[in-house]
C-alpha cells in the first residue's frame, strides 16, 4: 500500500482504525528493533514503541508531509528513546557525544538476551562508541535507512551523518578482522 | 552478514509483535475514549463557566446603568447636552467657583 492511501485511511475517521492497524502491521517490527537498539532492554524498548504509536495516532491529523510518514515516525520513535533514556539516567540533558557507560549492564541485565561471540564482539565495539555514533551506524548497518532519512530523524546534518557513519563502519571492519585473523 | 547480525542477540518473547498490536490498539481506544470522555467534561465545565458569566452581566447592567445616572446633571456641559441650551464660557466658570466653594466639583471617577 502506497502512503498516500494509507493517509488517506488515517485521516478519515470512519477508516481511522483500519488505517492505524495497516500502519501497525508495516512498521511495528522496524521501529521496534531501532528503538531496542537505543534503549537495549525489551521491556524498555516495549514501552517506548506503545508511547510512540499513541503518538503518532494523536498527531497524525497534524503531520505536514514535510517528510515521508515513515521517517515521521522513525523521528517520533527516535525522540521517545532519547527522552526514555534522559528518564533513565535521570539527567535534564543526555549527553549524546558521550557513550552509554551502562551499555553493557543494561545488555546482559535483560532475561531476552542471548549472543553468539560475535555478536558479543559487536556489541563491545558499539559499547565504545558516542550514543550518536552507535544511533547512526545502527539506523545504517541493521535498520538500512538512506542517510537523508537518518539525517531527517536524528536532526543531524546529512553529511555528518555519512562522516560519522564511515568512521565507524572503517573501525569496526577493523576490529572484526583483527578478531577473525 | 547484515541479515543475519540483524538482531545482535536480542530476542523478543514468543508471539511478541502479534501481543503488542493488540495492546497498542487497546491503549489507543483507551486514550480515545479517555478524550471523548474528557471533551465532554469540558462541555460541561464550559456551560458552566458561560451560565455564571451570563448572570454576572445580567446582574451588573442595571448597577452600571445606575452609574450613568448618577452622573451630575447640574453640570453646565451634561445640562447643556440635555437641553439643548447654548453655553457660555461665563456660565461655565461660574458655575465651576461656586462648585468649588462648595466643595462639589464632580471630576469623575
Amino acid at each position: 500500500m502506497k502512503e498516500g492511501d494509507l493517509l488517506q485511511l488515517l485521516r478519515n475517521p470512519d477508516l481511522k482504525d483500519k488505517g492505524f492497524k495497516l500502519l501497525i502491521d508495516l512498521y511495528q517490527e522496524k521501529i521496534y528493533w531501532m528503538i531496542r537498539k537505543m534503549v537495549l532492554s525489551h521491556d524498555s524498548a516495549n514501552d517506548v514503541l506503545q508511547e510512540t504509536y499513541i503518538r503518532v495516532f494523536k498527531g497524525i491529523d497534524n503531520f505536514k508531509e514535510k517528510s515521508k510518514l515513515s521517517t515521521w515516525i522513525y523521528r517520533i520513535a527516535y525522540n521517545e528513546s532519547i527522552r526514555f533514556l534522559k528518564n533513565e539516567s535521570k539527567m535534564k540533558k543526555i549527553e549524546l557525544d558521550s557513550k552509554d557507560d551502562n551499555y553493557s549492564k543494561k545488555l546482559f541485565a535483560d532475561s531476552f538476551f542471548d549472543a553468539d561471540n560475535l555478536s558479543l564482539k559487536f556489541h563491545q565495539i558499539l559499547s565504545e562508541l558516542s550514543i550518536r555514533q552507535r544511533n547512526i551506524f545502527n539506523m545504517k548497518y541493521f535498520d538500512e535507512l538512506k542517510f537523508e532519512e537518518i539525517a531527517k530523524i536524528t536532526d543531524i546534518n546529512i553529511n555528518t551523518v555519512k562522516s560519522v557513519y564511515y568512521s565507524v563502519e572503517k573501525k569496526i571492519k577493523k576490529e572484526i578482522n583483527e578478531l577473525s585473523l | 552478514m547484515n541479515y543475519h547480525y540483524n538482531k545482535l542477540g536480542l530476542k523478543v518473547p514468543k508471539d511478541y509483535f502479534k501481543r503488542s498490536r493488540e495492546e497498542i490498539l487497546g491503549k489507543i481506544n483507551l486514550k480515545e475514549k479517555q478524550s471523548n470522555k474528557n471533551h465532554k467534561y469540558s462541555y460541561y465545565y464550559l456551560s458552566i463557566a458561560a451560565l455564571f458569566i451570563g448572570t454576572l452581566i445580567f446582574y451588573n447592567f442595571p448597577l452600571n446603568n445606575q452609574n450613568l445616572t448618577e452622573i451630575d446633571s447640574n453640570s453646565p456641559i451634561i445640562s447643556t447636552l440635555i437641553s439643548g441650551e447654548e453655553i457660555t464660557d461665563e456660565y461655565i466658570i461660574e458655575f465651576y467657583s461656586e462648585s468649588i466653594v462648595l466643595n462639589e466639583i464632580n471630576f469623575g471617577k
